[in-house]
């Protein structure tokens, strides 16, 4: 079953030779910058104070509300800073925790904290790393009290460019075994598929290994954005869910974690690394493990990446990772991998006019219709877009990625959303 | 900081190869090989009648870019394609001056009086054609006598099929004449081989130029109107096959109906846009006094785009209903 159960979205090309790259695991740098967004949980707050000395894995903030998840240092050391405001990749203004690790001692090595297996993941700070990053909790807790027939692991890279999670079936089975049986005590479901890319054979083979009892292998061809909850939820549910807030893969009996969260999960220890793909183009391709908090210039430094001015550098893959205007910005739990472009690479959008080729329209996974919602925005004519269903729109990039003239269409539709959501507010 | 500065930007980061200048190459690739058949019809009057049509479109382009205060370039390569695209409607005996005002409406009123390409809402080559075709319609149709030896009528096979009726017009020229090209064959420069036209149009698809739902559609439409009247009144009209290889069907199918910013964006519409054209085009044929209603088939349906871009595709989930909630309390907990 080499399909992709998908209408629309781009068939990317795929590097296979990425998931034949082990993890590295980088060292730790002189400073871990961790600020207190990690994900779309809200702010969280500091439980140190600066020249406090910290455990590897102590708690160091906490989110106040209900079914979130904490934050942990990632190495033992000390609090040398507490920034009040410091501006993340997304240009947030947040509060962030510098830790100065002492090098003398190992990274995170403490033992599970023993707690209600309910109230774990905020314990633990698990996030699940969707297209946006959420708190496990939150999304357990929605899944609580209904009926979960099919728990979906899902091992399929968001991007094409990105090989982590692939890569965490083959090296991290043990933990990814445990995650999942937590995850079925908690969730009882019927059944559970392990969601992974069908045309890499080794991965197929690893994942084959862990399946049995109720956990069946469910193999896609990963075709942009396959890897997306709504398309994920279609390919393995056979429905499809609105944009409607409140609507979840609850609704249609499933619930999705990924990977690399089910298998911190089943590691039971508080989540202070990530497991990132760090590309820099011809061939330079790494996989690495690496501690919250690092900066992504050292990141690039320990796999022999240097950015050159001009370029870009991708939190994420190419298609929908932020660009971040510093190397010194941290890795966060929100970090989806980093790909770096040098300047010949880096694509400037055209001012230039729609042609009406309907490529966009033909490609939208979410059968919207990009040129016009992102011609409305452009314009200032937010009602329209807004009928026209802006706010479907799951920010992939195909429109943009295909347009012929060379629109920035996604950018023109987050403007567009930014403005109701502003106006709103304001109102 | 003396940190490198680096570019922010919104993704996505990386881009297709798409591009206008792709298409409009593709396009023009794609009219090669009707050339080539065109060529071996008429000669070096073929390439004359093209090469002052791809010429004096770049040279009207550039004019008009001057005029109206645009950057002037040629990159893109669409007043090529649209200039040799053009030349297709054309007979090979067409005069300089002839080709030269079509062009010049080509490129006014198809492009630079609207601020540009894709702001155009009705397609510049069919907009020239309808001009030249009502100020001229004597050069428009003044086309060579076939070169081969036995033939039977000098006329091009629809002008046949409207002075003699289909019986007359079927014998004159056998379907696989049509369909291959032939000798016998006479019409405008694109209309001599309908399989030439057709490899242009496998390219065209192939490379995803144009979407394979237009001439698909134009293809049902045109067969389908013609079958119900043949099967009613087989003496007054042509078989549906003769109406698909007779004439230009086949250029207006691959190369002028799914021209971008004139046709229906969404599936849907493209196929409402297709069938419409297709029986457009049986109706003039049949019924107007012109013999070809390809090209004024197309342009009439294309007046209905704005009105077809509202048949949206259904949004993703919208047909989603809520399961009534299931109470359920999980054993392990």
């Amino acid at each position: 079953m080499a399909l992709s159960r998908m209408r629309g979205g781009i068939a990317l090309p795929l590097a296979v030779e990425g998931f034949a790259r082990p993890f590295e695991t980088l060292p730790l740098p002189s400073r871990l910058i961790l600020p207190l967004i990690q994900d779309e949980g809200g702010l969280l707050e500091a439980r140190v104070k600066k020249n406090d000395a910290v455990q590897a894995g102590q708690l160091i903030a906490e989110n106040p509300q209900p079914h979130r998840a904490s934050l942990h240092a990632p190495a033992a050391g000390k609090v040398v800073e507490i920034v009040s405001s410091f501006r993340d990749i997304l240009g947030r203004l947040v509060p962030a925790v510098v830790i100065e690790p002492d090098v003398s001692t190992q990274r995170d090595e403490s033992s599970a904290p023993e707690a209600d297996p309910a109230t774990l993941p905020t314990v633990l700070g698990m996030v699940d790393f969707d297209r946006r990053t959420q708190p496990l909790a939150a999304k357990l807790n929605d899944a609580a009290g209904r009926r979960i027939e099919t728990l979906i692991v899902n091992a399929l890279d968001q991007e094409p460019f990105l090989f982590s999670r692939g890569r965490l079936i083959l090296e991290e089975g043990q933990a990814l075994l445990q995650g999942i049986a937590s995850l079925q005590r908690l969730l009882s479901p019927a059944k559970t598929v392990l969601v992974v890319e069908s045309r890499v054979p080794a991965v197929r083979r690893a994942a084959a290994a862990l399946a049995g009892g109720a956990t069946h292998v469910f193999p896609l061809a990963n075709r942009y954005p396959q890897a997306a909850a709504r398309m994920l939820a279609r390919a393995v549910l056979g429905a499809e869910i609105p944009y409607t807030a409140g609507v979840t893969v609850a609704d249609i009996g499933g619930l999705i974690v990924d990977v690399e969260a089910v298998a911190a999960l089943g590691r039971g220890r508080p989540l202070t690394q990530r497991f990132l793909t760090v590309s820099g183009g011809r061939g330079n391709l790494h996989n690495v493990r690496v501690a919250l908090g690092t900066p992504i210039g050292r990141v690039l430094e320990c796999c022999g990446i240097a950015p050159a001015a001009g370029g870009k550098i991708i939190a994420g893959g190419p298609m929908s990772g932020p660009a971040a205007a510093d190397p010194g910005l941290p890795v966060t739990k929100e970090t989806a991998g980093i790909y770096v472009q040098g300047p010949a690479e880096v694509n400037r959008p055209a001012e230039a006019v729609c042609i009406k080729c309907g490529l966009c329209v033909e490609k939208c996974p979410m059968r919207l219709m990009p040129f016009l919602i992102a011609g409305f925005s452009e314009k200032n004519r937010f009602d329209e877009a807004e009928r026209y269903d802006l706010f479907a729109c799951i920010e992939c990039g195909c429109c943009a990625y295909l347009c012929p003239v060379g629109l920035p269409l996604l950018q023109f539709i987050r403007f567009g959303k930014q403005q109701i959501l502003g106006r709103r507010k304001g109102a | 900081m003396n940190a490198p500065a680096f570019v922010v930007s919104a993704p996505p980061h990386v881009h297709s190869a798409y591009s206008v200048r792709r298409l409009m190459f593709a396009l023009f690739a794609s009219l090669l090989p009707a050339l080539a058949a065109a060529f071996w019809a008429f000669g070096l009057d073929a390439l004359r009648v093209a090469g002052i049509a791809v010429v004096s479109a770049g040279a009207w382009d550039l004019l008009l870019q001057r005029v109206f205060g645009k950057p002037l370039s040629l990159t893109d390569g669409s007043a090529a394609a649209y200039g040799l695209l053009f030349a297709m409607l054309l007979p090979a005996t067409a005069p300089w001056w002839l080709i030269a005002v079509g062009t010049l409406v080509l490129l006014l009123l198809g492009k630079h009086v609207y601020g540009g390409l894709g702001c155009n809402p009705f397609n510049g080559i069919l907009i020239a054609y309808a001009a030249l075709m009502l100020s001229y319609p004597g050069l428009m149709q003044d086309f060579p006598a076939p070169t081969a030896e036995d033939i039977m009528t000098e006329s091009a096979p629809l002008v046949e099929l409207k002075d003699k009726g289909p019986e007359d017009a079927a014998e004159a020229f056998p379907l696989a004449e049509l369909f291959f090209g032939s000798r016998k064959v006479t019409g405008a420069l694109g209309e001599i081989s309908p399989l030439a036209v057709l490899a242009g149009g496998i390219f065209l698809i192939a490379t995803r130029t144009i979407p394979w739902v237009i001439p698909a559609a134009f293809f049902a439409g045109l067969a389908a109107l013609a079958g119900l009247f043949r099967f009613l009144d087989p003496e007054t009209y042509a078989s549906p096959l003769f109406h698909l290889l007779a004439g230009g069907a086949f250029l207006g199918a691959f190369m002028i109906a799914p021209d971008w910013p004139t046709s229906p964006v969404t599936r849907t519409g493209m196929l409402c846009y297709g069938l419409l054209a297709g029986a457009l085009t049986f109706a003039i044929r049949a019924w107007s006094q012109w013999p070809e209603g390809t090209y004024f088939g197309v342009f009439l349906a294309s007046l209905a785009t704005p009105l077809l871009d509202r048949l949206r595709p259904t949004v993703f989930g919208a047909r989603f209903t809520r399961r009534r909630p299931v109470r359920h309390r999980p054993a392990g907990v």
